[in-house]
């Protein structure tokens, strides 16, 4: 009996699952497609090619940007799961380290989470917004020493995409990265909210991956 | 003697005097009354809105048919104001419908504007619900000979020069799915006579010099059939057939021509016409929009302390430097007086490439903002061709502290270097603030940026796909999407180039929808 409830009970936990809609989060979806509830999904594990170490190197000063994929993260706000690249950083300059996020643990719980020390910004560092195609992503860039949160791009400059073979899935190669971070349109009401437009990290620079 | 002889004579001249004086004052009030007699009108007109009609349950009914089985939005069709068929293709409004009755025979009809998706004459058209002997309604839609603006122009007589397309509508089995219009073999033809009516004016109250009565124009359309006609393959042309209610029905081969009572029991479609009694209608017309009648009251409005002297040459000017700035510029318009007769302008600008918008509003109230999205050509577009979810933020902030002067009245104008320029109306403020969307992530905005990342992504790439590089017309499609779906109380117009002519844009019933202001 015990096991006939715990199977009914599991099967209807997989039903209620299977209800949610699957949107192909690489795919030029319209808005009716998003429903509380859908999965926006790397169906073709377009993050693939992104995930990895990505360096730049100029002298003395150095960025490292590590990207990783979060599986099936649900967002409270606009209560969608989605799966999400999320990428991590850290910056040395003249040789002393102005920012280090890279052992930051983000996962599935807390990838939409609060920052615990600069609470006004979330503690995944780059957090992916958009994968318009394979090579190119939007991203929101938390940049915790400027207090802000803004645009970013990755874009991936000589992607190679090799077709599946059998079973197996598409392999990818690259290995250099395009940087650009935009500030967005913000608003300042009488002086309350400024914002510096520079970045913390270096911008407009082409990364290796490693 | 001789005193009293004069006495006389005056007792007597003021007697003529004074008949003579009766005499013409009578007179003048018998001029009077025949010059003002009013021969009132067989026909009552009365101009019915949303909650008398809605006690109207035979009108309800039939208007309900009419909805859409497959609209998008769920609608209560019988609390709606708005009933919509998407097969049709038009809507028609419950808030101004005019109600004509034959006092001497009964005979009533409803007509309602008809608002089409796609616009395909300039002709008014209204739905018609007429009376039957059957104490139900037939339905049709009539296309009147004129425009919106000939019939606000028109002069006596002109109307019997007009011609009536009269098109019998069956809500349930819809002509248009069986073809039976599209193949245009078949006219519904009826003999009509306009006449110009003094009926009772029961629009308003009749306060001060409200006038008793007021003049309709009535159509009365009788005799009417179907005239069949050859549809142009066997050569010839022209009626074939004229099957008139006064006489035969059907007959007439492969035509659809038959007495339809089919559509489950909400009345007869007059297909065909068992009924005698002429058609009466009275031209319905919606009153001008008020959003729009708000928005072009504002353009022209003096600005007192700029060269650029009214609201509309001021968002010209500020459109000129959309192509040529690196840096943020707008104004805010404050109001001289309590009724928003004029304002005085504010200029504001952000560093060159800093995409700051710095505003020192101090203690001023607004009625106007308006500012510009700019791009940087050595970059990929990043500002949008529509309004950003931060432009909305900030009308919800200035709304919070209270620098809004009236927020049923506030507009945000935009314009862009996409070559788009906007306005956007509060209508509701009070949807505005508590809307759901407002509520999740306007209350908490200031204090966390990843609300309002979460708000960006849902905005822009996550959900509403609203972004700096898809078209105009794209953005535009998905922000009128956004404002409907998330119920924001905003109304958006799309303005011309130097913003003195707007069309009304909004997502409705899952279609969008352009209105111009005229």
């Amino acid at each position: 009996m015990k096991n006939i409830i715990l199977t009914l009970i599991i099967l209807f936990t997989l039903s209620c699952k299977a209800q949610s809609p699957i949107v192909n989060i690489a795919s030029d979806y319209d808005s009716d497609d998003i429903v509380d509830g859908c999965y926006l999904k790397d169906v073709n594990n377009s993050f693939a090619p992104f995930i990895g170490t990505w360096q730049w190197t100029n002298g003395t000063d150095t960025l490292t940007i590590v990207f990783e994929k979060v599986t099936m993260a649900y967002s409270d706000l606009s209560e969608i799961y989605t799966d999400e690249l999320v990428g991590k950083y850290k910056y040395v300059a003249n040789g002393v380290e102005i920012i280090n996020t890279l052992n930051y643990n983000i996962n599935a719980n807390n990838v939409f989470g609060v920052h615990p020390t600069y609470t006004q910004n979330g503690i995944t560092p780059i957090l992916g917004a958009r994968y318009h195609n394979e090579n190119y992503g939007s991203f929101h860039f938390r940049d915790y020493l400027k207090d802000k949160s803004e645009k970013m791009k990755f874009e991936l400059l000589d992607l190679v995409t090799n077709p599946p073979l059998g079973n197996n899935p598409p392999t990818y190669s690259v290995s250099q990265a395009k940087l650009i971070l935009q500030n967005g349109e913000h608003w300042n009401i009488n002086g309350q909210n400024p914002r510096d437009p520079e970045f913390t990290i270096p911008n407009n620079i082409t990364l290796t991956k490693q | 003697m001789k005193k009293q002889k004069l006495k006389n004579y005056l007792k007597f001249g003021i007697l003529l005097f004074g008949i003579s004086s009766l005499i013409t004052s009578c007179e003048k009030d018998f001029e009077n009354n025949s010059f003002n007699t009013i021969e009132q009108s067989k026909f009552k007109i009365e101009v019915l809105d949303y909650k008398k009609i809605q006690s109207e349950n035979n009108i309800i009914e039939k208007l309900s048919s009419l909805n859409s089985k497959n609209t998008k939005e769920v609608q209560n069709s019988n609390t709606s104001r708005e009933f919509y068929n998407s097969n049709l293709g038009f809507s028609i409004n419950t808030d101004f419908v005019k109600h004509i009755e034959d006092t001497q025979t009964g005979i009533n009809s409803y007509s309602f504007q008809i608002e089409r998706d796609t616009l395909i004459t300039d002709n008014v058209e209204n739905l018609l619900l007429q009376s039957n002997s059957q104490g139900t309604y037939d339905a049709y839609i009539l296309e009147y000979g004129f425009t919106k603006e000939q019939f606000n122009s028109l002069i006596d007589g002109e109307l019997n020069n007009t011609t009536v397309k009269y098109t019998p509508i069956d809500f349930d089995t819809n002509v248009f799915n069986n073809g039976e219009l599209s193949k245009l073999v078949a006219e519904y033809n009826c003999i009509q006579v306009w006449s110009l009516e003094d009926v009772t004016n029961n629009e308003g109250n009749l306060v001060g010099d409200t006038p008793l009565y007021t003049e309709e124009w009535v159509l009365m359309a009788e005799n009417c059939g179907w005239s069949y006609y050859d549809d142009g393959s066997g050569g010839g042309g022209g009626p074939i057939d004229n099957d008139s209610n006064s006489g035969s029905q059907g007959g007439n081969g492969n035509s659809n021509n038959t007495d339809d009572d089919d559509n489950g029991g909400l009345g007869t479609s007059c297909r065909g016409c068992e009924d005698n009694d002429p058609i009466i209608a009275a031209p319905t017309i919606n009153p001008a929009d008020p959003d729009c009648t708000k928005l072009k009251n504002l353009i022209g409005k003096p600005v007192v302390n700029s060269t650029n002297n009214t609201v509309d040459k001021l968002l010209s000017y500020l459109s000129s430097f959309t192509s040529s700035t690196t840096k943020e510029r707008g104004y805010f318009l404050s109001p001289q007086d309590q009724i928003e007769s004029e304002f005085s302008a504010a200029y504001f600008e952000g560093d060159e490439n800093a995409d700051e918008v710095p505003v020192e509003i101090g203690t001023n109230l607004i009625s106007v903002l308006m500012h510009l999205h700019y791009n940087k050509e050595t970059e990929s577009k990043k500002q949008l061709s529509v309004f950003s979810v931060k432009d909305i933020y900030e009308m919800y902030l200035l709304i919070g502290t209270g620098h809004i002067f009236s927020p049923n009245t506030f507009t945000n104008f935009l314009t862009t270097e996409h070559g788009t320029n906007y306005a956007l109306q509060i209508n509701n403020s009070n949807a505005f603030v508590n809307s759901d969307f407002a509520i999740k992530y306007f209350t908490t905005w200031g204090f966390s940026k990843t609300i309002q990342d979460d708000a960006e992504n849902l905005y822009g790439e996550k959900k509403y796909n609203i972004l700096p590089y898809k078209t105009n017309g794209q953005n535009e499609l998905a922000f009128t999407k956004f404002l409907a779906n998330e119920n924001l109380g905003l109304t958006l117009f799309r303005a011309n180039d130097d913003f003195t002519e707007f069309t009304k844009i909004e997502y409705k019933n899952g279609i969008f929808k352009e209105t111009p202001c005229n």
